[in-house]
């Protein structure tokens, strides 16, 4: 056998170092960084289950605005996801909100991270207005929003609060329903 | 559902699918967005971690921020590849060794269709082209990849893709001038029919200025081109198929000294069709047509037109089993128009290559443990049957993989191999061998990946490539006269270390770094005193690092700098370059750009300085701007 040359024994001392190294540094690792990504596409998802009060619609072509609410990384990360879709018809158009009158203003609301003052008042202040608020902290939906994405075991989970829906004008379709956990308020 | 089938990246081994894009995560179902585990050892969301493979992947957006202006020029900043620019049309592109103006061991793919020539199995890199803002992304998968693709994936596969044409709708209008890169323009339209396919066209031209002679006087190579294509794909239903045509035309000018311009054409034209077959099959069959009419004026001339029909099934027949499996058939005839220094004889020739493979890929342990074996069986006319086998095998754990591959990879013989006359005289002093044998390597692979946080990626891979039958050029039976042989055996080794980090949410770095050993022997009754070397030129380090600042909302700087060490025949200096990009975008709609390249050097030869047309590189600035609408 010509390839046990001295050249090939150092390649394979250097692939047994190369073994073992890493997995004695690396023990542990964090969460993985798409996280975000996946609530993002769990969220475009979503806007293909809700049902909005028809007068909040619009002409068939109108765009379907989704604002994302305070200073965060998804607004961007939304952004790419969902250039040039559309649902049902509508473009989806995301924007940034800063203010619970803006965030009345559009068709959904993600609201990201902490639970706050500011987040209660935004949910206080959607009732009736035919908005979709969506959060992903743990407690989004038990507090009043409509639809919590969150990671569980591993895996993105979706639990929905149907009185929030309901009181905010929202229809949430059954298919949805179906896969996500109900939140009894 | 299939994840990560791109469009060039249906034709990518399983073992090497790459990271979730944003498409992919539009496709997915509610449902199986829910399936997904975030820790992933999922099976059908394969992060890049995953990859049980030494791949690098070029994002669009990495491609727009190294500034290039060509896919070569990007190149320079994938890991593990070298590349040199020759002169203003030639460039050595090459991974893992074996870099010359004629590279030859490295497969070449534009949106599945190959792109290398038979005439000499490498790439005119000048001809390869597309609107760079449509680029989806770059792999670059180092090491054999012949057992998916096929002979002349011997070193490496580059595979380059653009985007669907769903997702560059609306229009894009972009021109800019500079010193080098003296003009250029470019426009795209995207619409769609509603509910049927969604379209894209486009067009672009551009003027490159001269490079220098080594007494930095103009070197007269300066070259202008126009290139246009389209882009249709089906818009897609959900669990249906899905097909895409593509066809682009370009027309390039390259001056020369004291001669005529040299007139370089071609065009193509591609359909392919992936159905969803019942479970969880997939059947993807692509044919496409290729032509190219390059008339080097004073060395060569070549006409090509290639068929070529592929087409690959994926199933799964049992639990933890997924095999892919396909067909193959190419034609290429060419006409060689035996006017300048390089003959080949005879001047036409047809090359019909057929081929089947089938790849097995085995997980256990809730796929922790995975296990790729399969083999090419390729028919080349002149060389018959050959078999490229190969083995990868996968350990996973949280984030990490390990992995260790064995594959055997052929280079078949080209034109050049067996049909040359150089030069164009009654007695030549170079002929090629028609009993020309394919050059062969096995290769040995070792690779780790792994994300120890959330905002790093990293990898490292070593190789021992044992090759044989490599070109030589031994004594013919006239004096003077040398004919290639198959006696030149080499070995090289070698490691790649490649990192990904975004430190904060607008600062982002990513660096490679190359390692690469190669020595070279003369089999036994060898008559080549050449000792091979005109086979290889290569740097024993490659580095880059490039950083990605936004310093505000709309305004963004690009850094990148790289390391190439110096090159022993002909001889090159080790040199550093850096290139840097200022690019600030006002509301949505418009993106000016101020780009400089080689920014700390006048010029600077790339590949040797030994040679009378040796061409230095320049210092070149340009600035752009683009309106999107």
């Amino acid at each position: 056998m010509g390839i046990l040359t001295a050249r090939f024994r150092l390649f394979l001392w250097r692939c047994a170092l190369l073994a073992l190294a890493p997995w004695m540094l690396l023990g542990e690792s964090r969460p993985i960084a798409s996280e975000q990504e996946l609530k993002a596409a769990a969220l475009y998802q979503v806007l293909h289950f809700t049902r909005w009060p028809p007068e909040r619609m619009g002409a068939p072509d109108s765009p379907l605005v989704v604002g994302v609410f305070g200073e965060n990384r998804f607004a961007p990360l939304l952004q790419e996801l969902v250039k040039q879709e559309k649902v049902s018809g509508h473009p989806v158009i995301i924007t940034r909100c800063f203010t619970v009158e803006s965030a009345a203003a559009c068709h959904a609301v993600f609201v990201s991270g902490a639970e706050d003052r500011t987040t209660e008042r935004l949910l206080a202040h959607m009732q009736g207005r035919g908005v979709l608020t969506v959060g992903d902290n743990e407690l989004f939906a038990e507090r009043g929003g409509s639809v919590c994405l969150t990671v569980r075991d591993d895996r993105i989970r979706v639990l929905v609060n149907l009185g929030a829906a309901r009181r905010d004008g929202i229809v949430l379709s059954s298919k949805l329903l179906r896969l996500a956990e109900i939140v009894e308020k | 559902m299939r994840v990560c089938l791109g469009v060039g990246a249906a034709w990518i081994a399983s073992p090497l699918r790459g990271q979730l894009t944003m498409e992919d995560l539009r496709s997915f179902s509610l449902e199986e967005l829910m399936g997904l585990e975030v820790t992933s050892m999922s099976r059908k969301a394969e992060p890049f971690v995953a990859t049980a493979g030494a791949v690098g992947v070029m994002t669009g957006q990495d491609i727009q921020q190294t500034g290039a202006r060509s896919i070569a020029d990007a190149l320079r900043y994938a890991t593990g590849l070298n590349v040199a620019r020759v002169d203003s049309r030639v460039w050595a592109v090459s991974a893992r060794g074996f870099n010359a103006a004629e590279s030859n061991k490295l497969l070449v793919l534009m949106d599945g269709r190959t792109v290398y020539t038979p005439l000499f199995s490498g790439v005119h890199w000048d001809a390869q082209d597309t609107l760079l803002a449509d680029l989806d992304r770059i792999e670059v998968i180092r090491g054999p990849g012949a057992t998916m693709w096929g002979a002349n994936a011997v070193n490496g596969v580059i595979s380059i893709t653009t985007k669907d044409a769903r997702y560059t709708q609306g229009g894009l209008l972009s021109v800019g001038a500079g010193t080098e890169e003296q003009a250029f323009a470019s426009a795209r339209y995207g619409g769609e029919v509603p509910g049927k396919l969604y379209y894209r066209v486009y067009a672009k031209a551009y003027q490159r200025d001269d490079m220098l002679k080594l007494d930095g006087s103009p070197g007269h190579d300066s070259m202008r081109g126009a290139q246009g294509g389209f882009r249709m794909d089906s818009a897609r239903a959900e669990d249906a198929g899905h097909w895409t045509i593509q066809g682009d035309y370009y027309q390039t000018e390259i001056r020369s000294e004291g001669m005529p311009d040299s007139p370089v054409a071609g065009g193509n034209l591609l359909a392919r069709l992936t159905r969803n077959l019942s479970g969880d099959a997939e059947l993807t069959t692509q044919v496409y047509f290729d032509h190219v009419a390059r008339d080097i004026f004073g060395q060569y001339s070549e006409v090509l037109h290639t068929y070529d029909f592929d087409t690959q099934l994926r199933f799964s027949p049992w639990t933890r089993h997924e095999i892919v499996a396909g067909v193959n058939y190419r034609s290429a005839s060419d006409h060689t128009g035996n006017t300048g220094t390089t003959q080949f004889a005879p001047s036409r020739r047809r090359i019909e290559t057929a081929g089947a493979f089938v790849q097995d890929e085995m997980r256990w342990l809730d796929g922790r443990l995975g296990l790729i074996m399969g083999s090419k069986l390729e028919y080349h006319e002149s060389v018959g049957w050959e078999f490229q086998p190969s083995a990868r095998l996968a350990v996973r754990g949280p984030k990490r993989t390990l992995w260790a591959a064995v594959s055997r990879a052929v280079r078949t013989p080209s034109r050049y191999d067996e049909d040359l006359r150089f030069p164009n005289t009654r007695r030549p002093l170079l002929v090629g061998n028609p009993d020309f044998a394919p050059e062969s390597v096995v290769a040995y692979e070792l690779g780790y990946r792994a994300q120890p946080l959330r905002t790093l990626t990293w990898d490292v891979s070593f190789f021992y490539n044992d090759y044989r039958d490599l070109r030589s050029q031994e004594r013919s039976a006239l004096p003077a006269q040398r004919v290639f042989g198959n006696k030149l055996r080499a070995q090289s080794d070698g490691a790649e270390l490649s990192a990904k980090w975004q430190l904060f949410r607008r600062w982002q770095l990513e660096a490679g770094y190359a390692f690469l050993h190669e020595s070279f022997e003369m089999a036994p009754g060898s008559t080549d005193t050449t000792a091979g070397i005109q086979e290889w030129n290569d740097p024993k380090h490659t580095a880059h690092l490039r950083s990605s600042l936004q310093i505000r909302p709309g305004l963004e700087w690009d850094v990148g700098v790289r390391y190439v060490s110096s090159l022993p025949h002909p001889a090159q200096q080790a040199y550093t370059a850096v290139d840097s990009r200022i690019v600030w975008r006002v509301g949505g709609q418009w993106e000016f750009s101020v780009v400089g390249q080689n920014l700390f050097d006048p010029a600077h030869t790339e590949f040797g300085a030994g040679q009378p047309n040796a061409r230095q590189v320049e210092r070149s600035l340009y600035g752009s701007m683009t309106w999107e609408f």
